[in-house]
């Protein structure tokens, strides 16, 4: 590796920064003080035959934090299982699940008090076709085999999975004469299928109401769209029957190594002793990695916020679509001016799986790992560009929004491998978009290795199968009376909005994964997703919930940490009893 | 001095110069407005507690209006109150409030 | 699967909806009323307040109270309510209407032949004023705070801001000092009050609440429970002002800040929705669009008292039954000074002797004029000392005296002298 040549790169950018050679890593130290610079020079330290970058470059004044879990106990100390997994996104879940194939023990610890608490709920569910990725790239690789999984996922975990396209198109005559056949050339040497040229007419065909200025389009068949923290959740579940653990609310707090070995875990809920550890670890996966010895990484950062609108829009989108990028934006549609920097992400709009539109997302680079508020400067951006797609959107269409974080590395691809300095570590890391694609693909692997490495047997028991209540709205009357007369819960309706019944909130709470949590019930069966946004149905659902956990009202929480909705009884409390 | 009638949601704006009310467009108004010069009342409107599931807190009214400076010690006697019977809309809750001859009602029965 | 037949189904069991029933009932129908909640009342059960009833009862009564007297009235008419019953769709059949709903008991069927939508409102929530920041815990729309206040006696604030002077979050403000939680302030964005100038005087002044106009909330702090909010002034176009933030720590936000009528069920059957009242197209009985099917109350239009959303109901009630199809309408356009209006048409082959007629001005105005143009000839005029946006007017009025055709064109207007 030419370090000489790194450092002149980034010493154009920042000349206080050190630039070293560190265990085959690009090694970045200093200060800086604009977060920029020190994005900037993670990306110029990028180089090919370097296992990675370690950009430990401090922004000035900023100290980075991790929302830590508020309970500390001993609940896992003195644990020993064969396979940890930190970190209970989609990633995490679908290697524990996978994992159970095996004849193993495995326990998944997860910081907040829910799975898919970070980008596995905070993105749009998106199953991406691979197009815009290139040959030697791993997340080519894991997007391309976990999109085929979706369709044995969807069968086996009751999940919903749509194979609605993906759209790109073209606003000019020159765009619809040239990129087709760039597009089809790259998806024939990519191996992805269903990549065709739609004229006008057959995007019409498909797409209930497209913009007026499209004069063609690439259509990409193999897209889709999953739910992804009902599927992170589905997967769980499975995870959970099939003999797994999940402990919730539990943080990595250090790792002792011996001999290139991680020997145990510490947490706030006491010292693991694992076998094997995996590492899916999401925006903090640098981190971990790190205090196992394994780090050749590092997370930058980057923010994306998404637009949901009302469900009654749905007819803005079918498939997933965007306008190409090869013509220029009207001045009209151009974003106002921000100081960000990073990948300026088109975005788009597109359906999900429960009939809202999405819109967005778009991409900021940002120094907080958990940095999740959205501002009005975004959204009136993407709205603005976005309103070339859905020409007929208005602001009032809007029923909310959210911001994740992507956990990027500065390579821009993902990190999925055995360990190269610590030998039980697997690497599921920088897995950020496609990820959720990738997924199931990447659980694959892991689970292959571990299985070659460790000899373990098949677990003969293993169910892939899991069911839960369907969705009773979208039953026909008959079908849905039955229910009813099984449990008249399912016929009385808390959240009007979504129609979800009493009963399906129950359900949700005796899931195999147990989450009492407001947040927690809307996420699995939707209540308070629609467009009041819980403000008629949200008390009942506390109720719900309080009655079925044997709780009060008070003790009932939004989220995580101390997000209680109510602090007790009017009339002074219980002060004048 | 001007002031806004509440008696109505016409809520007139009336005004009061050496004792000369203007701007008020019933007698009630008027009525208003000299109370509010001398000793200002309210009806007070909240809850009491209840040992009944169905409806842990019960809305309740006082029938008259009492001083309004006299809202704070009326909560205290209001929060002091549970209701442990089925009452109906118009039932005394508590009779002689704050020290007035006014009484506290149930604006709502519970439901059985 | 159960099925039912009458002559009105009346969808909604608040004030709206127990009124049409009653008068409905009364004009000789054989009417049911669908409530989605375990009781009847709708909103009113939450509204704990006075000052319900002063038109319609002559006296000054607690929003249960107001509410309970309709639910005798439907007791004692015997009129048949299925509550804890959810409409999921009408259908149209021939002139009948088929209905499908869910209640514990399953699958129900209502056929009828007219419907009247008694479906209420819904509050406009933080996101749709575009609050930005993280998604604490604590942000609550002033109903959903006063049902934890007022139906749970849970106390969702110790320390507030309320977003947003309409009446309710006027109200709120009360009731949470009443039960020993502050209220820092009452911010709104408009440079006039929203909520009723009575509101302001015995909600705020009476406790000596401030009310800053011209503010807005920029954004909520705090990551499980809200901490803190932004407050800023805005400039003419509403725009936050820099240099003019103010943070503020509190537990909770509480919106007040427009409500939406509801008419999903309405949209589904195709009903021509009005732009302005953002309920259905209405003439001067209350029939919507569609032959048959009746809109009233806060579904029809946002109230500001009950006692007209009871008028307008027991009008579409009693209109429900036995119905006469759309003849001859005559569209009533909205000119200037006007916020909106009901009704939106006059259907000439129906009686419009007695039309009841509400309005909103667009903006406050000293000493004012509504007229009624027709054919661009002044047929009508009234004049107002006061008109404000908040306020509604009504008026009963005998357009058969305007000279009306067919084919004349009619405008309504306010004027500001």
């Amino acid at each position: 590796m030419n370090i000489k040549k790194i450092e002149k790169k980034v010493h154009e950018i920042a000349p206080s920064v050190k630039v070293e050679e560190y265990n085959g890593c690009v090694r970045l130290t200093g200060e800086l003080d604009k977060w920029a610079d020190v994005y900037k020079c993670g990306r110029a330290a990028v180089c090919k035959d370097s296992l990675g970058v370690l950009n430990d470059i401090t922004l000035k004044g900023y100290t980075s934090q991790m929302k830590m879990p508020s309970v500390k106990d001993n609940s896992l100390d003195g644990k020993k299982v064969d396979v940890l997994v930190i970190g209970g996104g989609i990633t995490g879940c679908a290697i524990l699940r996978e994992v159970m194939r095996l004849n193993v023990s495995a326990l998944l610890v997860e910081k907040a008090n829910d799975v898919a608490m970070a980008s596995s709920s905070r993105n749009d569910g998106c199953i991406h076709v691979g197009i815009d990725l290139h040959k030697g790239q791993q997340k080519l690789k894991y997007v391309l085999r976990g999109n085929e999984l979706y369709d044995t996922l969807k069968e086996d975990l009751d999940i919903q999975f749509k194979r609605w396209a993906q759209m790109v198109m073209f606003s000019t005559k020159w765009e619809k004469t040239i990129i087709p056949p760039l597009f089809k050339l790259k998806a024939k040497m990519l191996g992805i299928k269903q990549v065709e040229f739609y004229k006008t007419v057959d995007v019409k065909n498909y797409e209930p109401d497209p913009p007026s200025w499209c004069t063609g389009a690439m259509f990409m068949g193999t897209g889709g769209v999953i739910s992804p923290y009902k599927t992170t959740v589905a997967l769980a579940n499975n995870a959970i029957e099939n003999g797994a653990e999940i402990s919730l609310s539990t943080v990595v707090l250090g790792m002792e190594t011996k001999d290139g070995k991680v020997v145990s875990v510490s947490t706030n809920r006491g010292t693991v002793y694992p076998k094997i550890v995996v590492n899916a670890a999401g925006v903090f996966s640098d981190k971990i990695a790190e205090m196992a010895g394994d780090r050749t990484f590092t997370i930058h950062p980057r923010k994306g916020t998404d637009i949901i609108l009302d469900k009654k829009k749905a007819g803005y989108a079918l498939s997933s679509y965007n306008r190409s990028y090869f013509a220029p934006l009207p001045e009209a549609n151009r974003p106002d001016v921000t100081e960000d920097v990073g990948h300026t992400k088109g975005g788009g709009v597109m359906r999900t799986v429960d009939n809202n539109i999405l819109v967005g997302p778009d991409a900021h680079e940002v120094p907080d790992r958990e940095d999740y508020t959205t501002n009005m400067l975004d959204i009136n951006n993407m709205l603005k560009k976005q309103v070339l797609c859905a020409e007929k959107m208005t602001k009032a269409d809007v029923i909310t929004y959210f911001s994740g974080i992507r956990a990027a590395t500065y390579e821009e691809d993902f990190v999925v491998r055995r360990g190269i300095f610590t030998k039980n570590i697997y690497e599921a890391a920088g897995i950020q978009s496609p990820g959720i694609t990738a997924a199931p693909a990447i659980a694959e692997d892991i689970v292959k290795w571990i299985r070659e490495d460790y000899k373990f047997e098949d677990n003969k028991s293993f169910n892939p199968k899991y069911t839960h209540t369907p969705r009773l709205a979208d039953l026909p009357d008959e079908e849905r009376e039955k229910w009813i007369k099984k449990n008249a819960a399912y016929g009385e309706i808390v959240c009007r909005c979504e129609e979800v019944s009493k009963g399906e909130i129950i359900d949700a709470l005796e899931q195999p994964l147990h989450v009492a949590t407001v947040d927690g019930v809307k996420r699995r069966v939707r209540p308070g997703m629609g467009r009041c946004q819980g403000g008629f149905c949200s008390p009942t659902v506390a109720k719900i919930i309080a009655e079925h956990e044997g709780i009060t009202v008070e003790e009932v929480l939004k989220s995580d940490g101390n997000s209680n909705l109510v602090f007790g009884d009017t009339k002074g409390g219980n002060d004048n009893d | 001095m001007e002031l806004v009638c509440i008696v109505c949601p016409r809520g007139c704006r009336i005004k009061i110069e050496d004792g000369v009310i203007t701007g008020n467009t019933c007698k009630k108004g008027e009525a208003f407005a000299r109370s509010e010069m001398t000793c200002p009342m309210r009806t007070v409107c909240s809850t009491v507690r209840t040992t009944f599931s169905s409806m842990p807190v019960l809305p309740v009214r006082t029938q008259g209006e009492i001083p309004k400076s006299e809202i704070k010690n009326l909560m205290k006697e209001i929060n002091k109150v549970t209701v442990d019977k089925k009452v109906k809309k118009g039932d005394i809750i508590l009779s002689g409030v704050v020290g007035t001859e006014v009484n506290l009602i149930a604006t709502e029965s519970i439901p059985d | 699967m159960t099925e039912h037949s009458y002559d009105v189904i009346v969808i909604g069991g608040g004030p709206a909806g127990l009124a049409a029933a009653k008068s409905a009932k009364e004009n000789g129908g054989n009417v049911a009323i669908i409530e989605r909640e375990p009781r009847l009342g709708g909103i009113l059960k939450q509204c704990v307040h006075d000052g319900f009833g002063l038109i319609r009862f002559g006296e000054k009564l607690a929003g249960p109270e107001y509410s309970e007297r309709y639910i005798d009235f439907v007791k004692e008419l015997n009129i048949d309510a299925f509550t804890l019953t959810f409409v999921t769709k009408i259908a149209k059949e021939g002139d009948k209407y088929i209905i499908t709903a869910v209640s514990s008991a399953g699958i129900e069927k209502f056929i009828t032949k007219s419907i009247v939508l008694a479906t209420g409102c819904r509050e406009r929530t933080a996101k749709q004023v575009f609050i930005q920041g993280t998604r604490p815990a604590g942000v609550f729309t002033a109903g959903t705070a006063q049902n934890f206040v007022n139906l749970q006696g849970k106390l969702p604030t110790k320390k507030c801001v309320i977003l947003g002077s309409g009446d309710i979050g006027l109200i709120m403000a009360r009731r949470l000092t009443l039960e020993g939680a502050e209220v820092e302030g009452v911010y709104e964005v408009k440079p006039t009050p929203s909520g009723l100038t009575r509101n302001i005087h015995q909600c705020l002044h009476d406790f000596d609440i401030p009310l800053y106009l011209s503010h807005t909330v920029t954004r909520v702090f705090g990551v499980d429970r809200l901490e803190a909010v932004e407050v800023a002034k805005v400039d003419e176009k509403m725009n936050p002002i820099k240099g003019t933030e103010r943070k503020i720590e509190c537990d909770a936000l509480i919106l007040s800040v427009g409500l939406i009528p509801e008419n999903e069920l309405a949209e589904n059957l195709g009903i021509k929705i009005n732009g302005f009242t953002k309920g259905p197209d209405c003439d001067q009985t209350f029939m919507t669009s569609m032959d048959g099917v009746f809109s009233c109350g806060n579904a029809l239009n946002v109230f500001d008292l009950v006692d007209y959303v009871s008028e307008c109901s027991e009008a579409a009630g009693k209109n429900a039954v036995g119905y006469t199809p759309s003849g001859k309408n005559v569209q009533i356009k909205k000119g200037k000074g006007l916020l909106s209006y009901i009704p939106h048409r006059i259907d000439l082959t129906k009686d419009y002797s007695k039309v009841l007629l509400f309005f909103r001005a667009a903006k406050d105005m000293d000493k004012a004029e509504l007229k009624i143009m027709v054919n661009g000839k002044e047929a009508f005029s009234k004049k107002y000392s006061c008109l404000r946006p908040p306020e509604m007017q009504r008026l009963e009025m005998d357009f058969t005296a305007l000279g009306i055709k067919e084919n004349s064109e009619i405008e309504i207007l306010v004027e500001e002298k």
